[in-house]
C-alpha cells in the first residue's frame, strides 16, 4: 500500500537475538505489536471499529471475544474455548459474554441439529457498539430536547433528568422503572414516571425482549421454513407457488413481530392510585437506536436546506422534520436485512412500499408547524417577491413607463457632472411601494384583531416557506395533496449523499476532481475527449485527476477494445463512476478514521498510564493541584485536552460516517 | 538507416514502456502543471456545544468502564478466583503501601450485583451469573409474571402449565444442563478440576439456605436425659 512501510521480514540472525543488518529489531516487542496491529488495522475497519470500541469500554477480554465472532461469524462457546489461548477458562468466556450480551453487543440463535441437539450460537450485533459510538451525542440530544423543568416544576427541584435516565440506560443495556427509582434519589416517583412516559411515548425507549438478541435474518429463516412446512406435500401447487406463498406469509408475520415488539402504547399504563399515565415498572426499557438516527438525518436534511435555501425556510423544515419525526419511515427497512434484496424484484419491491409510506404516513400543513415553531422566530419579511418579465418587449416598455413615471418624493437628481442618477430598478421599486402600501395596511390593521391577522400572516408566510421548499432544485418536500406536504426521503437521501460526497472529493482531491466526477456522472459513461470539452481542463491535469479519482474508487475505467485480440494500445478508455463502490470505500475510509482516532487516544492513554493511576488514586482525586507536580499537572492537561480533542474529531467525522452507512 | 531504425526503435520502446495515456513531459519531473497544491482541510479549534458533547462522551465511557460489566484484560483476575482486579500499571505481585488508594475493580457480575432480566440469557449462562436452582426459583416467584409478556417469553407450549408446575420444569432444566456440561467438560483435559471446584462451590452454596442444616434438634444432647458423667461443666 502506497505511503506504508512495512519493514522486511526478519533474517534468521534475529532468531538469536541479534538484530537483522538492515532491518527492523524485531525482538522488539513494542515494535512488533505496532506493526501487528498496523496490519490488522488494514484488514477490515468495521471490526477494527469495532474492536477498539469494546476495548476501550468493556476491556480487552470482550474485544478478544468480539474480534472472534466478527471474524469468524458465529460461534458455540466450545467453539470459542477451541479458538482463544489457553489462558482462557470457559467461566471466563461464558461472563464475557454475559456483560457483551447485557450490552446488546453480541446476539444468540439456539439451533437444533438434525439429530436433535441444541446448540447455542452468539453472533456479533451491531446495535451495541453503535450506542456506544454515538452514546455522546444522544445525551445531548435528550438533553436539549428535554431540558430539566421539562415536568413544569422548577430545575431546581427536579433531581432526575431525562438525560440522565438516558445515560443509566445506555451505561446497564436495559433498566427498568423499578430498578432506577430503587437507586436514584429522586425526589418525586411520579416525575421520574412521567419522564419515563415521555421517553417512550416520543419512541427514544422501548421495551427489550428477545427479540432484539434474535439475529433478524435467523428468524426469517425460521419463519420461511415453517409456512413452508406447513404447506401439505400434496398440494396441486408447483414448488414456485409455494415458495411465494410461504415468502408472503413469512413477510407478514415478521413485519408484525417487528412492529408489535416497538409498540409504545404497550408499556404505556395508568397508575390506579393517581390515575397518571406511567410505564409498567418491571419491564426492562432500552434506548431506541433508530429512532434517534432519525433524528440524526433530519438534521441533515435541515442543514442541506439551509445551504440550499435559506436559514429561516431552514428552521420552518426542522419543525416539520421534528413534528413528523417519529411517524416517519425508518432508515432501514427490517427485510433488508434477511437476504431478499439480493432478487431484484424485492428489492424495488420493498422501495415502493417505503415510499407508499412516506405519502400516506407523515403528512403535515402549515397550521400543524405553526403551534410547533418557536416563537422567537419572525417570519414577518423573511421573503422577497420578484415580478418576472416574460417578454423583452414588455421589459422595455416598462423601462419607458417607469422613466415617464414618476414617484412622489422621487425626482430625478442631476449631479454637478451632469450625470442622471437613474431610478431604482423595477424589483426595488416594487419592494419600496410594497413597504408603502404594507404601512399603510399596518396602520389600518390596528384598529382590527392583531392576534388572529398576524397568525394567518404567519400561516401564509410558512405556506410560502414550505411552497419554495417544495419548488426548489433539490425536493426537500412533496406536495401530496394542496396545502400538505409530506418529506421524500427516498428521493431526497441520496442526492444528500451525492452532494456531501461531491464536498469530500472537493476538500480533499480539489475542486477539478469534484468537477470531473459530476461530469462523469452526468454523462455517465465518458471518454477524456468529452470531459476535455465539458470540464474545461487542460488534458494533462484531466489525467492526473483522474488517476487520483481511480485509486480512492471515484471513478473506474472501462476498456472498450477495438480489435481481435484486444490490444490496450488500440483500446479506447471510457470512466464511469459506481455510486454504490464510491460509497462503500468512503464508509470504509471514514470508518477506519473513526477507529483510529479511538486507537491513538487508547494509545495515549496507555503511554501516561502511571500518571493516570496516580491521578485517579482516591487521595489524589479532587486535590490534583496540591498533589501532583507541575510537570505531572501539565501533562495530565495535555493528555486531557488530547482526549477532548480526539472525541471532537470522531464526532465530525461520525456526521459524515452515517450518511454512507445507514440512508440507503 | 539502421541507426535511424534504432533510433526510432529506441523512442517507440520508450513510449511504450510509459503506463497508458501518459506522455513524457508528464512523466518528468521538471513539468510545470497548473494543477495547484490543494490545501489539506484543518480541523477547526473546539466549539463550547462540541466540548460539551466531547465531556459527556468522557464521563460515559468512564462510567461503563468502572462499571459491573467491565471484563478486564485477559492477564487479569477472573471472575472464579479473587474476582478484583487492582488498578495498578504494574500487577508484579509486590504489595505497596499505595495499593490501598487504588481502584479496586470487580472483574465479572452476578445477580445480586445486578438484576439480570434472566428470559434475555440463554440458561448456559446462568451459572456464571450466580444462579443455582433454589435462586432461580426464589427470582421467579417474585417476579412480576406480567413482564414474561415483555420479555418475549410467551412460549405457546408452556401457556396451560400450572406455574409451580413451570417453576419445577424450569429447575429441571437447569440441573440438567448442568449435567450435561459436567459432561462435556470432563472429557477436556483443561478445565476438569475448575468445574469440580464449581460443583463443589455450588453444594456448598446450597446449603446457605438450608435452614435445617442449622436446626439442632438437641437429640445427641446427653443433658436431658440426666446422665451425669461425673464430670464437671464449665
Amino acid at each position: 500500500m502506497e505511503g506504508l512501510e512495512i519493514p522486511n521480514l526478519p533474517q534468521q540472525n534475529a532468531a538469536e537475538g541479534s538484530p537483522a543488518p538492515g532491518g527492523p529489531d524485531m525482538s522488539d516487542p513494542e515494535l512488533r505489536n505496532a506493526i501487528s496491529s498496523l496490519e490488522q488495522r488494514i484488514e477490515n475497519p468495521d471490526k477494527f471499529l469495532a474492536t477498539e470500541l469494546i476495548r476501550s469500554h468493556l476491556g480487552e477480554r470482550a474485544a478478544t471475544i468480539i474480534d472472534l465472532l466478527m471474524s469468524l461469524g458465529r460461534l458455540s462457546i466450545s467453539e470459542m474455548k477451541a479458538k482463544t489461548s489457553d489462558e482462557w477458562k470457559v467461566r471466563d468466556i461464558k461472563a464475557t459474554i454475559v456483560s457483551l450480551l447485557q450490552l446488546r453487543c453480541v446476539k444468540y440463535f439456539d439451533e437444533t441439529s438434525f439429530t436433535g441437539k441444541h446448540t447455542i450460537y452468539y453472533y456479533y450485533n451491531p446495535d451495541g457498539p453503535l450506542l456506544m459510538l454515538y452514546s455522546g451525542l444522544i445525551i445531548d440530544m435528550i438533553n436539549k430536547r428535554y431540558p430539566a423543568g421539562t415536568n413544569g416544576t422548577d430545575a431546581g427541584e427536579d433531581d432526575v433528568t431525562a438525560a440522565q435516565i438516558v445515560q443509566n440506560v445506555l451505561t446497564f443495556g436495559s433498566i427498568s422503572l423499578a430498578e432506577f427509582l430503587e437507586n436514584a434519589n429522586a425526589s418525586s416517583d411520579y416525575n421520574v414516571a412521567s419522564l419515563f412516559v415521555k421517553l417512550c411515548d416520543d419512541g427514544f425507549l422501548a421495551p427489550i425482549s428477545k427479540l432484539n438478541f434474535t439475529p433478524l435474518d435467523d428468524l426469517w429463516t425460521v419463519l420461511y421454513d415453517k409456512y413452508y412446512a406447513a404447506i401439505p406435500r400434496t398440494s396441486p401447487l408447483s414448488d414456485l407457488r409455494k415458495r411465494v406463498e410461504a415468502k408472503g406469509r413469512a413477510k407478514e408475520e415478521f413485519l408484525n413481530i417487528i412492529e408489535n415488539n416497538n409498540d409504545p402504547s404497550k408499556i404505556i399504563t395508568t397508575d390506579a392510585a393517581t390515575s397518571l399515565r406511567t410505564v409498567h415498572r418491571d419491564v426492562p426499557l432500552t434506548f431506541n437506536l433508530p429512532r434517534f438516527l432519525k433524528s440524526r438525518r433530519g438534521r441533515h436534511l435541515v442543514q442541506l436546506a439551509r445551504f440550499r435555501v435559506g436559514a429561516v425556510s431552514a428552521k420552518v423544515y426542522s419543525a416539520a422534520l421534528k413534528l413528523t419525526e417519529k411517524r416517519s419511515v425508518d432508515l432501514v427497512h427490517p427485510l433488508t436485512q434477511t437476504g431478499l434484496m439480493q432478487d431484484l424484484e424485492e428489492a424495488n419491491a420493498i422501495r415502493d412500499e417505503v415510499t407508499l409510506l412516506e405519502e400516506r404516513g407523515a403528512n403535515f400543513n402549515a397550521m400543524e408547524i405553526a403551534k410547533h415553531l418557536s416563537p422567537s422566530l419572525n417570519l414577518k419579511d423573511s421573503l422577497v417577491t420578484q415580478k418576472r418579465d416574460s417578454s423583452s418587449k414588455k421589459r422595455a416598455k416598462e423601462e419607458d413607463d417607469d422613466e415617464a413615471i414618476e414617484i412622489p418624493g422621487r425626482k430625478k437628481v442631476k449631479t454637478k457632472d451632469g450625470f442622471v442618477v437613474p431610478n431604482l430598478p423595477s424589483h426595488a421599486q416594487a419592494g419600496a411601494e410594497d413597504e408603502d402600501e404594507d404601512e399603510d395596511e399596518d396602520e389600518e390593521m390596528d384598529m382590527d384583531d392583531e392576534e388572529g391577522v398576524q397568525s394567518a400572516d404567519t400561516i401564509n408566510m410558512i405556506n410560502m416557506h414550505l411552497r419554495l421548499l417544495a419548488n426548489s432544485s433539490i425536493p426537500f418536500l412533496k406536495e401530496t395533496r394542496p396545502g400538505v406536504y409530506h418529506v421524500p426521503y427516498t428521493t431526497l437521501m441520496p442526492i444528500v449523499r451525492s452532494s456531501i460526497y461531491d464536498y469530500i472529493i472537493a476538500s480533499t482531491l480539489g475542486q477539478s476532481a469534484m468537477r470531473i466526477r459530476r461530469c462523469i456522472i452526468a454523462n455517465s459513461l465518458v471518454s477524456e475527449k468529452v470531459i476535455n470539452s465539458v470540464a474545461l481542463m487542460r488534458e494533462k491535469d484531466i489525467r492526473s485527476t483522474i488517476a487520483s479519482l481511480i485509486k480512492y474508487n471515484v471513478a473506474e475505467i472501462q476498456e472498450v477494445p477495438r480489435t481481435m485480440d484486444r490490444s490496450a494500445a488500440r483500446a479506447v478508455f471510457l470512466f464511469r463512476s459506481k455510486e454504490s463502490l464510491s460509497y462503500s470505500s468512503m464508509k470504509q475510509n471514514l470508518e477506519w478514521n473513526i477507529a483510529n482516532l479511538l486507537f491513538k487516544k487508547e494509545k495515549l492513554k496507555d503511554e501516561n498510564a502511571t500518571l493516570l493511576t496516580k491521578a485517579n488514586r482516591e487521595d489524589v482525586k479532587g486535590n490534583e493541584a496540591a498533589l501532583l507536580l507541575s510537570s505531572e499537572l501539565n501533562q495530565l492537561k495535555m493528555v486531557n485536552d488530547r482526549e477532548l480533542t480526539t472525541y471532537t474529531r470522531l464526532t465530525r467525522v461520525l456526521s459524515l460516517w452515517e450518511l454512507f452507512k445507514f440512508y440507503i | 538507416m539502421s541507426f535511424r531504425r534504432g533510433r526510432a526503435n529506441e523512442g517507440n520502446t520508450f513510449l511504450k514502456n510509459l503506463p497508458f495515456g501518459l506522455a513524457y513531459t508528464d512523466v518528468s519531473s521538471s513539468q510545470n502543471s497548473e494543477f495547484p497544491q490543494i490545501p489539506l482541510p484543518v480541523n477547526n479549534p473546539v466549539s463550547r456545544s462540541e466540548r460539551k458533547v466531547a465531556m459527556v462522551y468522557i464521563n460515559h465511557t468512564d462510567g461503563v468502564k468502572n462499571g459491573p460489566f467491565y471484563t478486564g484484560a485477559v492477564g487479569e483476575a477472573s471472575a472464579g478466583s479473587s474476582g478484583e482486579s487492582s488498578g495498578a500499571v504494574h500487577d508484579d505481585g509486590i504489595e505497596r503501601y499505595s495499593d490501598r488508594y487504588l481502584k479496586k475493580r470487580k472483574i465479572g457480575v452476578s445477580i445480586d450485583d445486578h438484576p439480570f432480566h434472566l428470559a434475555l440469557f440463554p440458561k448456559e449462562l446462568y451459572s456464571v451469573m450466580g444462579i443455582n436452582k433454589k435462586k432461580l426459583l426464589n427470582i421467579r416467584k417474585a417476579n412480576n409474571s406480567g413482564a414474561a409478556l415483555f420479555t418475549g417469553e410467551g412460549d405457546d407450549n408452556a401457556l396451560g402449565l400450572n406455574m409451580l408446575e413451570k417453576l419445577k420444569q424450569l429447575a429441571e432444566d437447569v440441573d440438567d444442563e448442568d449435567e450435561k456440561d459436567e459432561n462435556a467438560l470432563r472429557n477436556r483435559d483443561d478445565d476438569i478440576s475448575d468445574n469440580d471446584y464449581d460443583e463443589e462451590e455450588d453444594e456448598e452454596d446450597g446449603n446457605d439456605y438450608n435452614a435445617e442444616a442449622y436446626f439442632d434438634n438437641g437429640e445427641d444432647d446427653e443433658y436431658e436425659n440426666g446422665e451425669d458423667d461425673g464430670e464437671a461443666v464449665l
